[in-house]
């Protein structure tokens, strides 16, 4: 007799991962939003929120990120921007995006070679010192970029900004960190 | 210095964000009942998307239901005599539904079947003709539901064995012909068997709808 399978059930490592995240960071999460919104009905509202987002369009970029410190952040920062988000009022938050879009546009460096002058003359401590001297919005779309590989499409969805914004801040990032780090020219910002 | 140092700078500074918060065990918060209640519902929705709703899967489930009646269409012995088939026989064994069905098996299709209508928003997508055996598939865009129907010559003394862990099977009569149907817990996955002559007939939906549909759906193959 010939027996053959018929595997319906592929896998369930998406519910997996969703549940897992779920039940190591809800408390932090929602203690993060009620720091932001001063409510814990609204940070309930706002954790429950983030999480519709992330089973809705998420859990594939999630998937990819293997740190445990990397998920961490991921799901925390995703959790502060919304936090300020509803916090923050709307026309201000349109007007701040669009405020990027007013940088001049940068000389934009290329990933390997940004990684490579950094690698090749400097100590782990100089540069941590470089990167808590950034602003927070070009050392967040760096990490974001570099660390957990998201695509600029990506970080501009993740962080709610305009992608031609995350482009520039991604490329005003590397440069002024490279400034910072004295690697290149320029004014120190 | 290595790039993976470089990154863990990075990685270092950006959790130094989040340095003040405490560990999760630390943090003695009971959520409301309001809170849990939205999120086991979340969770469900979570394992349903997992399990069947990415938008690949529906294209893996059909691949494997599609694979596994080309597998006993070619491996049929051919019989000049076309006998009775006995029809489906179900047991269960580890948490499986061992559906078996005996015949003697028939080199090639007779009459191949067909949906006489097109399910509304469904455009075909697939088709593959052999002798032994057919198989279309409509894909609707709109909503990522996709339906296949197949029809094998029926080979001897082959089964199929279905996971009962994520759904049962079901029973109905369609003008005489009894037709099983696998239904997955969360409706959005429906498997129709059933035996017409000597061919084994599947019929996959994989989307919301329900049984009524599925029938109707049957009614329309000719």
């Amino acid at each position: 007799m010939l027996v053959l399978y018929l595997s319906m059930i592929d896998n369930d490592n998406d519910h997996n991962l969703f549940e897992k995240i779920y039940y190591s960071y809800r408390k932090q999460m929602f203690t993060l939003a009620l720091s932001v919104l001063g409510n814990e009905d609204d940070a309930e509202d706002l954790v429950h929120d983030v999480f519709c987002n992330i089973a809705e369009k998420y859990i594939p970029t999630l998937q990819n990120i293997k740190n445990e410190q990397d998920m961490k952040n991921y799901l925390l920062k995703a959790t502060k921007n919304s936090a300020l988000n509803k916090k923050r009022d709307t026309k201000h938050s349109i007007s701040l995006h669009e405020s990027e879009n007013l940088l001049h546009a940068e000389e934009d460096i290329n990933d390997n070679k940004f990684l490579d002058m950094i690698c090749n003359s400097l100590s782990y401590q100089e540069i941590i010192s470089a990167i808590r001297n950034l602003d927070k919005k070009y050392e967040e779309v760096l990490y974001l970029h570099f660390v957990v590989e998201m695509s600029i499409p990506e970080v501009a969805d993740y962080l709610d900004r305009n992608k031609n914004t995350v482009k520039k801040q991604l490329a005003r990032g590397k440069s002024l960190l490279l400034q910072k780090l004295s690697l290149i020219g320029g004014l120190e910002l | 210095m290595t790039r993976l140092e470089v990154l863990n700078a990075f990685r270092e500074v950006a959790s130094e964000e989040f340095s003040h918060i405490p560990n999760e065990e630390d943090i003695e918060y009971e959520f409301s009942e309001r809170f849990n209640n939205k999120m086991v519902k979340l969770l469900k929705k979570a394992e349903r998307k997992g399990n069947y709703s990415s938008a690949n899967l529906p294209k893996r489930i059909l691949a494997v239901a599609a694979a596994i009646v080309i597998i006993l269409a070619g491996l049929m012995s051919v019989s000049a005599v076309r006998e009775t088939v006995i029809g489906f026989i179900y047991e269960k064994i580890n948490g499986n539904y061992e559906i078996m069905f005996d015949g003697e098996a028939l080199d090639k299709l007779g009459y191949r079947y067909s949906f006489s209508v097109i399910p509304e928003g469904f455009v075909e997508t697939e088709r593959l003709t052999q002798e032994a055996y057919n198989y279309v598939r409509y894909d609707n865009d709109q909503n990522n539901y996709c339906v296949a129907l197949s029809q094998s010559a029926i080979g001897s003394r082959m089964s199929i064995s279905m996971d009962d862990e994520h759904g049962h099977i079901e029973n109905y009569n369609v003008n005489g012909t009894e037709i099983n149907i696998y239904i997955d817990n969360y409706g959005d996955l429906y498997i129709a068997y059933w035996i017409w002559g000597s061919d084994y007939m599947q019929l996959v939906y994989s989307g919301q709808t329900t049984i009524d549909e599925i029938l109707e759906l049957i009614k329309t193959i000719s």
